[in-house]
């Protein structure tokens, strides 16, 4: 089995946003893998933190690009379904916190938004979320 | 902190089994306490965030994936180190200007001349009342006249021992003592202070340092055991230059 070099083991919690986002394993393959090819090759990103910084902003800019499908198309369960149907930028600040990829500040750039709405918007998405889960899933 | 304040701040923030909570975050807690409302609103954002680490739990990144994130890694350029990169080229550049400063300042400030001494010869070209004392001797032989007049160690290279001075004086310049005798002969001053006090040391000792001083004097300084001997010659820095180099033959 293959395992990731230490900088980029961050791209596990990527390929899991991708597959909620995009719905399909190999289309979250693909988003992850192109992300990657673009910035992999970056020589003037030296830092890690400012690597995962830029890969998980661009790889939410890319997320948005895919095709709607259909909850029959979808790779994960309805619980992975509702949260595919959320609306952003909480579907995104959701993952990313329950993913625990970036502290509270970062989170908060790389959504492109200031520390102040990132309550609101975490509110808003788990109410949302929330409705659309049943106890069944 | 009030409980809207607390609520805002425990959206935020996701429960962690292994890791006790911030202290921010405990008193955030006990604050909210205070309203039942947003109290309940906590508690579902608790059960909500469960059922969210639940699922994202079941989710196995396949092992094809993964192979295929590492081969992608593998064949991603490796960084190397690239001069035309704008920030290396600061660096290479902002170095070798730290290379040239200090060259300048390790190797060019020994064979300039001295600044001490430039202060010293514009401050003995200023006008000023005639304090000298005729003397129609050849100047090598003065040492003994300056010992009485309370000036010790005036010395002038063997080679221009035997010029006449026809004035000497110990003079008060830039707060140093200097001895000084004219030459008319050479339309020149020879000037003799201690280097000590003002850091001058021309190395090697007993070669020349020379320079024009202004449209009409240049001037030329050698050192010996810590003693400065200088010239001041109307005309221009050739003629000094040549007078030193006579001086050499």
């Amino acid at each position: 089995m293959s395992q990731l070099p230490k900088e980029w083991r961050f791209l596990r919690a990527a390929w899991v946003y991708a597959l909620v986002v995009t719905g399909r394993s190999h289309a979250a393959t693909e988003l992850v893998s192109s992300t990657l090819g673009t910035l992999a090759g970056r020589q003037d990103i030296a830092s890690p933190k400012r690597l995962k910084r830029l890969f998980f902003a661009s790889l939410r800019r890319e997320s948005f690009k895919p095709e709607q499908i259909s909850e029959e198309e979808f790779a994960g369960d309805r619980g992975l379904w509702a949260m595919h149907q959320l609306s952003e930028p909480g579907r995104s600040a959701l993952l990313f916190l329950h993913l625990r990829i970036f502290p509270t500040d970062q989170l908060a750039d790389v959504l492109g938004k200031s520390e102040n709405e990132l309550p609101e918007i975490l509110s808003t998405a788990r109410a949302e979320l929330a409705t659309k889960l049943t106890p069944a899933s | 902190m009030n409980p809207r304040a607390a609520r805002r701040l425990l959206s935020t923030h996701l429960e962690d089994p292994n890791a006790a909570a911030p202290a921010a975050i405990q008193s955030a807690l006990k604050d909210l306490e205070g309203s039942s409302d947003l109290l309940a609103e906590y508690n579902a954002q608790l059960a909500t965030d469960k059922q969210v680490q639940a699922l994202l739990a079941e989710v196995q990144v396949p092992d094809e994936a993964i192979a295929v994130l590492v081969g992608k890694i593998k064949s991603a350029p490796t960084r190397y180190f690239n001069p035309r990169d704008p920030a290396m080229l600061s660096v290479l550049i902002g170095f070798l200007l730290l290379i040239a400063v200090l060259t300048w300042n390790f190797l060019g400030r020994p064979a300039a001349f001295p600044s001490d001494a430039l202060s010293i010869a514009e401050e003995f070209l200023k006008p000023r009342e005639q304090t000298f004392e005729a003397v129609g001797q050849p100047a090598g032989s003065l040492e003994d006249w300056f010992v009485l007049k309370g000036f010790d160690g005036f010395r002038v290279p063997s080679r221009l021992k035997n010029y006449i001075a026809a004035e000497a004086a110990i003079l008060k310049l830039d707060n140093q003592t200097v001895a000084v005798v004219t030459v008319p002969e050479q339309n020149a001053q020879f000037l003799v202070f201690s280097g000590k006090p003002l850091g001058i040391e021309i190395t090697p000792h007993g070669t020349w340092r020379s320079t024009q001083l202004d449209l009409e004097n240049a001037i030329a300084l050698r050192e010996e055991n810590g003693m400065c001997f200088m010239i001041i010659k109307r005309g221009s820095l050739e003629n000094l230059e040549y007078f030193l180099r006579q001086d050499l033959e």
